[in-house]
């Protein structure tokens, strides 16, 4: 049988593809799934793989179009789902030996959405434990390899997702974005994705980390590819109260104004905050986005220079929220209703203490305990409330800057990938790595990362794109200035060759 | 473990030096209020669904050991 080849292939393609009768949905399908078959041993992004599934949705799309019937706008894309998003009837485990064999009897919004455009799941894709982690190295279904080199780590928590995009084991994906999960590892494997504004796409069926810093969002191999799957994930939802009503911005369209001409940024103000340029960042890192920031200066845009004075405080603030919120949504785990529970329990306590102790993690339970800590009686102003009042102060950070500029471009990672086992011995460590992500979090604003460049060690490098509220539109139209400009993101990992998984510590 | 848990709660500690006493705690990154539908009954999940995870089950109930001792004594063992 020969298939397409899928190898880089956009959303686009093959949207328009399949709607113009050019492309089969089931060929395309077949194709991803002959890959995934063939190279995800080496790379490890599926935690499981849904091949029949597929295949009848893919048919379904086929039969559509032959029927003369709008297939949708994401006809026949074949997609992951990171394990977080709740499948009904696929087990979904958020990668935690606590929720083995559970099968969800409900569909989240975000993937129902996707499904009803057309779009062609393949399965559920590995991450970080409860989507706790930069490295995917605490999922409990073994990490995920960076496409570009098996000896680094894809970033996490959304890993697989980024490294499935970059590796073409799926045309898109979909990801979580609590401190930086989505952007981090985007940057970390060249790959586009976006954390939209806090409530611009429904949480619904998402399992909570930490409720009011979590925001689903896409991964792309390009900008409008991101954009494409925004239009369809996005808008208000009924079974979420946080959703927000406003209309969905035409996000394609705000692509195509930033690549139309010479100068598709004319009038568009970017601000570099001073913040984020600090000593600790790796040079080739501070190169590639100061050539970034020139490149859109070429485009036409006015760099401004604006500060947001309390980012310092930012990854102290997000990791006690995080955690108080963290330690909150987990007590649910306890063994009663679903998931693992310990086997013949004697007490009911014993059953909530050996079910979680033996369920969980060493990062998950190390945010219950630092969340149940700071949540105390006697501890709450002085850990959790205090955070809350300074998160206040590093949003109003932004409101100010925002008054100056349209977009703000930072790096998104301050170093490239990581070698595994690298960061592992030192929570605190891996924590500040997110230095540049927990900001636009806190905030709730919008935020795009994208390929600008590569180490001389052939490691990718991101920029980050952070927008004012519902400004996801800005956003876009400087990422896909900046990528109508270059190259980067035609850039292919090599396929990983048949056995080339190697044991990785963990 | 323990080391771990002290050095990042001796990170977190630098908030303190931080005036906040005017700032009010942000407990929501957007602004809003919050919404209300009409009170009515819509569907929802059949027993057999809700039940479906269940690790054990009696009937259309969720089963634990015993959690109420029997008459002057401890929890019995029972599952």
């Amino acid at each position: 049988m020969s298939h397409p080849d899928v190898r880089g292939l956009s959303i686009a393609a093959i949207a328009d593809g399949v709607r113009a009768g050019k492309l089969r949905a089931r060929d395309v399908t077949e194709a991803y799934l002959d890959r995934i078959g063939r190279l995800d041993r080496a790379l490890n992004c599926y935690v499981l793989v849904d091949a029949e599934g597929a295949r009848r949705r893919a048919d379904a799309v086929d039969a559509a179009r032959a029927a003369g019937r709008d297939p949708g706008a994401l006809a026949g894309v074949p997609i992951g789902i990171k394990d977080i998003f709740v499948t009904r009837g696929i087990e979904t485990t958020c990668a935690s030996k606590i929720l083995r064999g559970f099968i969800p009897p409900f569909e989240s919004t975000v993937t129902q959405r996707l499904a009803d455009a057309g779009a062609v799941s393949l399965g559920k894709i590995n991450m970080d434990e409860f989507a706790m982690g930069s490295s995917n190295e605490n999922s409990s279904r073994g990490p995920v390899r960076n496409p570009w080199s098996l000896a680094h780590v894809p970033g996490g928590s959304s890993g697989g997702s980024a490294a499935a995009v970059a590796a073409s084991l799926c045309a898109g994906a979909t990801g979580t974005d609590t401190g930086g999960s989505i952007r981090q590892p985007a940057s970390l494997c060249g790959v586009a994705g976006m954390k939209p504004t806090y409530g611009r796409v429904s949480r619904y069926g998402v399992i909570a980390f930490a409720s009011s810093l979590d925001h689903p969002g896409p991964f792309g191999r390009t900008i409008e590819d991101v954009a494409a799957l925004l239009e369809v994930m996005a808008g208000a939802d009924p079974l979420d109260a946080t959703s927000i009503p406003a209309p969905v911005g035409r996000y394609r369209d705000a692509c195509r104004a930033g690549q139309a001409g010479k100068e598709g940024l004319q009038g568009v103000r970017v601000g570099i905050p001073d913040e984020y340029f600090q000593p600790g960042m790796d040079a080739e890192v501070e190169a590639a986005v100061r050539a970034a920031l020139d490149e859109l200066a070429r485009a036409g845009a006015k760099v401004v220079p604006v500060s947001l004075p309390h980012t310092k405080y930012a990854i102290a603030t997000y990791y006690l929220i995080c955690t108080a919120e963290a330690s909150s949504n987990l007590a649910r785990y306890d063994g009663v209703r679903f998931g693992h529970r310990t086997k013949d329990p004697r007490t009911l306590e014993e059953l909530y203490a050996r079910t979680r102790g033996e369920g969980f993690g060493l990062e998950p339970k190390r945010r219950i305990m630092l969340g149940t800590y700071v949540l105390r009686a006697g501890y709450y102003e002085a850990y959790y409330g205090k955070a809350l009042r300074v998160r206040r102060k590093i949003a109003d950070d932004f409101t100010a800057a925002f008054t100056k500029c349209d977009a703000i471009v930072t790096p998104t990672s301050p170093i490239p990938a990581f070698r595994f086992g690298e960061r592992m011995g030192d929570p605190l460590q891996m924590y500040l790595a997110d230095v540049m992500t927990v900001a636009p979090n806190l905030a709730g604003v919008p935020a795009l990362a994208q390929g600008c460049g590569f180490t001389r060690s052939g490691l990718p490098i991101g920029l980050q794109i952070i927008g004012p509220p519902l400004g996801e539109e800005a956003c876009f139209r400087i990422g896909a200035a900046y990528e109508a400009r270059t190259e980067w993101h035609r850039r292919l990992p090599p396929d990983p060759a048949a056995g080339a998984a190697t044991e990785v510590a963990s | 473990m323990t080391t771990d848990l002290d050095a990042i709660l001796g990170y977190v500690a630098a908030l303190k030096d931080l005036d906040t006493s005017a700032v009010e705690p942000m407990t929501h990154a957007v602004p809003f209020d919050c919404p209300l539908r009409p009170d009515q009954v819509g569907t929802s999940l059949p027993i057999e669904e809700a039940l479906q995870n269940a690790p054990r089950r009696e009937a259309s109930f969720f089963q634990v050991p015993r959690i109420v001792p029997v008459t002057g004594g401890a929890p019995e063992d029972e599952a």
